[in-house]
């Protein structure tokens, strides 16, 4: 009890340059929620084209059910991939009729006749899209185009070019991450030095009378921990404003692609996460700069 | 006033400051609930004694034992706790009130049911009770000199070392402060004083221990 109080005095008496401290803070974890909200956000958007089928091939008018079922076993016995879907040209006409709902003259012009049927393939790895497409390229069921080319479409370059953003989401995330954290570490080590050093005469009394280094160390830490407490703090919750204030201008870049409303649960975990690693970081700080002190 | 074992005792003890000595084969003992006055001019070592009793400075040679055991053994937090200090400079700290500078020794020692009420006790023997809320520089040179007093008796030591009480005083209240040391020690401490105050010292026929230039000690009423 007695140490949350003298924790407090600190603060209390040093309006200004606790202010400052929480600034700081605030700023680099605003930062590094960020990069964390980022990085889910890609993640989010990488795992919605990976759920799409990554191939399509489209069929001759001519194929029969029985050449289908027997193309969907071979595919199936590969053991490359993870869904096989038949589309017949009533349902290749529904989804062109959901997609086209506002052009009445589009719907006008298309039946089922004029579009092929096709069969979507979802592969378990990226990289069983190319063997997968050669066991296509091999069947006579699938339709030529007129440069004589199997009409095949994958987008495995998408995916590939999402995971390599992702990745480098990620990797510069941790880089600037790992720098904030650095520098928000070395500044609680210079403020909390400089701090016992202004009590310098409290500490010489405190310790002549018999104060364990614990009993004069645990206001300081206790004082960094509150700094870091509120400067994770206002960083996410400046973040989250200024993800729920550009949610419009994310929406309308992304479109179909749903990334809100973003997982309470990620957000509940990015909180606690940030909130506890950073008190700690600023704890262990100050004890580096008061155990130097005592020293 | 002699018990059969002694609170404090130097043996032999010498203390240089680089090439500089200070005290030199100094031995005495001091027993429980005695009233002492450490006697010698400016330098000869009065307040080294003291620190070397807190263990904030090392005996070059020789030993120093209290309460049966080399400091060495003891705990330095602990043996502070147990020796009380009222410092020439008193040491108050600048920005807390009366009551705070008695409360943080009270923090320290930690274990109290009733802080409060014991600081309140405290506060209201030394006769400070309407000056509890001032800080010290709003405070007499006697008034600052009992809280440095109440402050190293909050925590109920065995020993109470003083370091010139009556340096910074007129006449009128240094008898004071004695006065309310000599309370102090009939209550059951062990009072040990650092003076020159020949006045003082010529009024009381308690025991004193002469520290001379040469920093040999000389026991008197002993």
């Amino acid at each position: 009890m007695k140490i949350i109080k003298t924790a407090f005095n600190h603060i209390r008496r040093s309006p200004y340059q606790s202010f400052l401290i929480v600034i700081v803070l605030a700023f680099s974890f605003y930062l590094i929620s960020s990069f964390a909200t980022l990085a889910f956000i890609s993640q989010k958007i990488l795992g919605f084209f990976e759920a799409k089928p990554q191939i399509i091939a489209y069929l001759k008018d001519a194929a029969t059910m029985e050449q289908v079922e027997q193309l969907k076993t071979t595919l199936k016995e590969s053991g490359q991939t993870e869904k096989i879907v038949y589309v017949s040209k009533e349902e290749a006409l529904k989804i062109y009729q959901e997609n086209n709902q506002d052009n009445p003259l589009l719907l006008e012009m298309v039946t089922a006749d004029i579009l092929p049927a096709s069969i979507e393939i979802s592969a378990n790895k990226i990289e069983y899209l190319k063997p997968i497409s050669e066991i296509l390229q091999q069947e006579e069921i699938i339709s030529v185009s007129e440069g004589n080319k199997k009409e095949i479409d994958f987008q495995e370059g998408i995916v590939e070019s999402l995971r390599h953003w992702t990745l480098m989401v990620r990797r510069v995330g941790l880089g600037v991450g790992g720098f904030l954290l650095m520098e928000v570490f070395l500044l609680i080590v210079v403020v909390m030095s400089m701090k016992i050093t202004l009590k310098k005469e409290e500490v010489e009394i405190l310790r002549l009378l018999g104060a364990k280094a614990w009993f004069i160390q645990a206001p300081f830490l206790l004082e960094s921990a509150i700094y870091g407490f509120w400067g994770a703090v206002v960083g996410f919750g400046g973040m989250y404003l200024t993800l729920t204030q550009s949610q419009p201008l994310i929406v309308s870049l992304l479109g179909e692609i749903g990334i809100f409303p973003i997982s309470s649960r990620f957000l509940l975990f990015l909180l606690a996460s940030v909130v506890a690693f950073s008190s700690l970081l600023c704890a262990l700080g100050s004890l580096v700069a008061t155990r130097r002190y005592l020293k | 006033m002699k018990k059969s074992l002694p609170i404090l005792e130097f043996k032999q003890v010498s203390k240089n400051f680089g090439s500089q000595r200070i005290l030199e084969e100094i031995s005495f003992k001091i027993y429980p609930q005695e009233f002492v006055f450490l006697v010698g001019p400016s330098g000869a070592g009065k307040t080294s004694i003291f620190r070397l009793l807190s263990r904030e400075i090392l005996p070059s040679d020789g030993e120093i034992f209290f309460d049966q055991k080399t400091l060495s053994d003891l705990g330095i937090c602990d043996l502070r706790r147990r020796i009380g200090r009222v410092f020439q400079d008193l040491k108050l700290i600048s920005d807390r009130t009366v009551f705070e500078n008695i409360q943080i020794a009270l923090d320290v020692a930690g274990g109290y049911q009733n802080p409060t009420e014991e600081i309140k006790k405290v506060i209201d023997w030394v006769g400070l009770k309407e000056k509890k809320h001032l800080f010290p520089a709003q405070l007499a040179e006697g008034e600052k000199q009992r809280v440095g007093i109440a402050r190293a008796l909050i925590s109920a030591p065995e020993v109470l070392l003083v370091d010139e009480p009556t340096s910074n005083l007129d006449s009128n209240n240094a008898w004071k402060i004695i006065k309310l040391l000599k309370d102090i020690n009939k209550k059951g401490a062990t009072v040990v004083i650092a003076t020159h105050d020949e006045d003082i010292l010529n009024s009381l026929e308690d025991r004193t221990i002469i520290l001379s230039k040469e920093s040999k000690e000389k026991d008197e009423n002993n």
